[in-house]
């Protein structure tokens, strides 16, 4: 009887705003064998709940029935939990910014699990072993990234950065939660290696939270659905790949995600950016050489590349954020460009009210504010529910703070509107509806879109013209 | 019970009216009337705490030494976070030499002792000449503000430096949006409950600031009553007249106790609502 994990009955409720909102109902979940598991499902419908319930990690407003041990043995708060934290367990968490302390440069924070994974060790040392460390994980210019803070470098090398910190101290339960979504292709391969190396030297529990099921299928040992709190569908690997029971299960591990659809017509050959040998240097790392860009009226050009590779960087400079350090910007006169960023919980301010929000523009330009009924239209169109003028960002979804974040945008009437990777964040059935959504309103407010992304399924999709960096 | 109701509301401005109150209440003569009569008297029906060195009556000191204290202590703290908020917001929103100046300057004068600081501004507001020595009460508000406004203002210089790495203000800054909008509309609401939670803790302290400053002889000067002042005379004739030391000490223990435990209660009170908003 030697369950590494075991959970009985257990539920979750937050307290929020004066109401209790089950997360997570009677679940039941033994994991006996050391293995490579993935929870996969919708955002809401639990798996992160879960996740930081096994880790003693749920905030102060959340109550909890139910048993959970972790080898046999159950804890009842954070503290306790700390013996076997790192050692026995470890985590790495979603969001790459919030991983790393944003006050210490890159090489203090390695240095920090350096000394204590080795104890006693000169300066040298911990030097060689954390370059050794980037190394590993292909970086390049080494010692810039040593000398950086986490915000100085991409959201894909903070994350490849944690997950090797996480690695260090060789827990025997390890568990990944959305590990690879802000990660372009060649970064998530690296990521995978790198736990795939782990797993077979030491053969931990592995458990993979993602909504990206091609890489589940790829690398698990075992596959649990969950949805709406409880777990749907669990199958280990057979001969056959997986079997699932529930139709739900099965439409999504067999998504085939985007067919590929879109006439690659060239429309109006009106020029309405064109960018030409743009450099960009910040400080002393030359992020953008000898780009050019061009975006034709009607046409959705896609920007695929690497992360850190400066996806972002251009576009900012497009907006006129940043000032290229050479090159020619040619912008058409009467271009009125928008932007829709990453991530949605960054891109909206959680202490406001989505009205204030939309309405953040004009008061900056002392116009007078939207009326209520406009935005009613606009929050009509996008499905999303009656009461969302009132909510704050944090009562909403991902993906409905993210179609909040286009209608900011819509508001505007642009004629250019700049995503950047709208939808990396969010899990598969939402990701296709606000594709859905871009592609409709293109249509009918005659729109240009520069489009940003690493997933090269959804730029297929989405995009006339594809430009790689 | 949510932290910014209009209950809550309501009792931030009875106090804050209630400090305007005291400040403005001046010290009522009785403070001052010596008896020379009552010379060291203990404890009595008519002077309940008795009377000091110079017959003048404990009870009356001890009211109007810990008004003092407590609406010097708030007024400094209020101000000082005031400055410290536009200060250290500003140096966080901006970046380059701007920000190198700031912070140098910061690290300049926080670098210079609290006592320095002190005996400064009191010769200085000594030498404006206002009458009973009340350029000791601006002497001490002044060091209170000064001392205490840097360390605030680097919690919020860094609080604010979070706040900008968000999309929300490079949107912002996209649709012209200057240093007051900003701060205004996306600063002050993400950190006001930081504000309140530095407020609340440094309360004790400037009280306790005070009482030193005055009790090493450069804070406030008689015949201003200080609770620090009747502590270190008390100290010279404790051995034949205790009551003199006991009851002032005994004074400052409960208000700086007080003032803890509400910090305390508001501070929880506080995090648990941030936690139930997530």
């Amino acid at each position: 009887m030697n369950n590494i994990i075991n959970i009985n009955n257990f539920s979750v409720q937050y307290y929020c705003r004066k109401k209790y909102l089950e997360i997570i109902k009677n679940l039941n979940l033994r994991i006996e064998k050391k293995q490579i598991i993935s929870i996969i499902g919708e955002s809401g419908s639990g798996k992160t709940t879960l996740i930081k319930a096994i880790m003693k990690l749920l905030p102060q407003n959340a109550k909890t029935s139910g048993k959970l041990a972790i080898f046999g043995k159950i804890y009842n708060s954070e503290n306790e939990m700390q013996e076997i934290y790192g050692n026995k367990i470890g985590m790495t968490f979603q969001d790459p910014f919030l991983s790393l302390n944003p006050t210490l440069k890159i090489k203090s924070q390695i240095a920090i699990i350096i000394k204590k994974k080795y104890g006693k060790i000169n300066e040298k040392e911990i030097h060689n072993k954390s370059y050794e460390l980037l190394k590993k994980l292909n970086f390049n210019n080494i010692e810039e990234v040593l000398d950086s803070y986490p915000s100085e470098i991409s959201g894909g090398m903070n994350q490849k950065i944690n997950i090797a910190l996480s690695l260090e101290f060789e827990p025997e339960i390890m568990i990944f939660d959305e590990p690879t979504s802000a990660l372009d292709y060649d970064s998530q391969d690296e990521v995978i290696d790198l736990v795939l190396d782990y797993y077979k030297r030491k053969k931990p529990l592995i458990i993979f939270v993602t909504h990206n099921i091609v890489l589940a299928k790829k690398i698990s040992d075992r596959i649990i659905i969950m949805k709406d709190g409880c777990i749907l569908d669990d199958s280990p690997k057979t001969d056959n790949g997986f079997i699932f029971n529930s139709e739900y299960a099965r439409l999504l591990y067999n998504n085939a995600l985007y067919e590929k659809n879109k006439s690659y017509e060239i429309r109006s050959s009106k020029k309405l950016i064109e960018l030409k040998n743009i450099k960009k240097n910040f400080k002393k790392k030359e992020v953008l050489k000898n780009t050019n860009f061009t975006l034709c009226k009607g046409e959705t050009v896609g920007i695929i590349g690497k992360t850190g590779i400066g996806k972002t960087t251009l576009c900012k400079i497009i907006c006129g954020l940043y000032k290229a350090s050479e090159g020619e910007i040619f912008i058409d006169k009467n271009t009125n460009i928008e932007m829709v960023f990453q991530s949605a919980k960054s891109s909206l301010d959680s202490k406001l009210k989505i009205r204030e929000i939309l309405n953040e523009s004009n008061k900056i330009n002392k116009k007078e504010l939207y009326e209520d009924k406009v935005l009613l239209n606009y929050i009509k169109d996008f499905n999303l529910p009656v009461d969302t003028l009132e909510r704050y960002p944090t009562e909403l979804s991902g993906g409905q703070n993210q179609k909040i974040a286009i209608i900011r945008a819509l508001l505007n009437h642009p004629n250019v509107i700049i995503f950047d990777e709208p939808t990396s964040s969010l899990d598969v059935n939402s990701q296709k509806d606000i594709l859905d959504i871009i592609n409709k309103i293109k249509e009918k407010n005659s729109l240009s879109y520069i489009f940003i992304s690493h997933n090269p399924q959804v730029i297929n999709y989405m995009c006339n013209r594809i430009i790689k960096l | 019970m949510k932290f910014w109701s209009k209950k809550n509301i309501f009792i931030i401005i009875c106090l804050i009216a209630i400090l305007i109150f005291l400040a403005t209440m001046g010290n009522s003569p009785a403070v001052e009337f010596q008896n020379s009569d009552l010379k060291y008297s203990k404890p009595s029906t008519h002077h309940i705490f008795g009377n000091d060195s110079l017959g003048r009556d404990l009870f009356i000191r001890i009211v109007y030494a810990t008004k003092n204290a407590i609406s010097i202590a708030l007024y400094s703290i209020l101000t000082c976070v005031f400055i410290a908020t536009i200060y250290g917001a500003y140096a966080g929103y901006a970046s380059g030499i701007a920000e190198k100046i700031m912070v140098m300057i910061m690290n300049i004068i926080g670098s210079i002792p609290d006592f320095l600081i002190a005996i400064f501004l009191m010769m200085f507001f000594n030498n404006i000449g206002l009458k009973n020595n009340n350029g000791s009460l601006f002497g001490i508000f002044g060091t209170l503000v000064i001392v205490s406004w840097i360390p605030v203002a680097r919690v919020i210089k860094n609080e604010t430096k979070k706040i900008m790495n968000n999309d929300y203000i490079l949107y912002s800054k996209l649709k012209g949006a200057k240093f007051f909008h900003i701060f205004f509309h996306h600063i002050i609401p993400n950190i006001k409950n930081t504000i309140i939670i530095l407020v609340i803790q440094r309360v004790p302290s400037a009280i306790f600031l005070e009482a030193f400053l005055s009790f090493i002889g450069i804070g406030l000067q008689p015949p201003i009553p200080s609770l620090g002042k009747m502590i270190s005379e008390g100290i010279k004739t404790a051995r034949l007249y205790p009551h003199l030391l006991i009851i002032p000490s005994i004074c400052l223990i409960l208000i700086i106790l007080i003032f803890n435990i509400i910090g305390e209660v508001l501070i929880k009170k506080l995090n648990d609502e941030e936690l139930k908003n997530e």
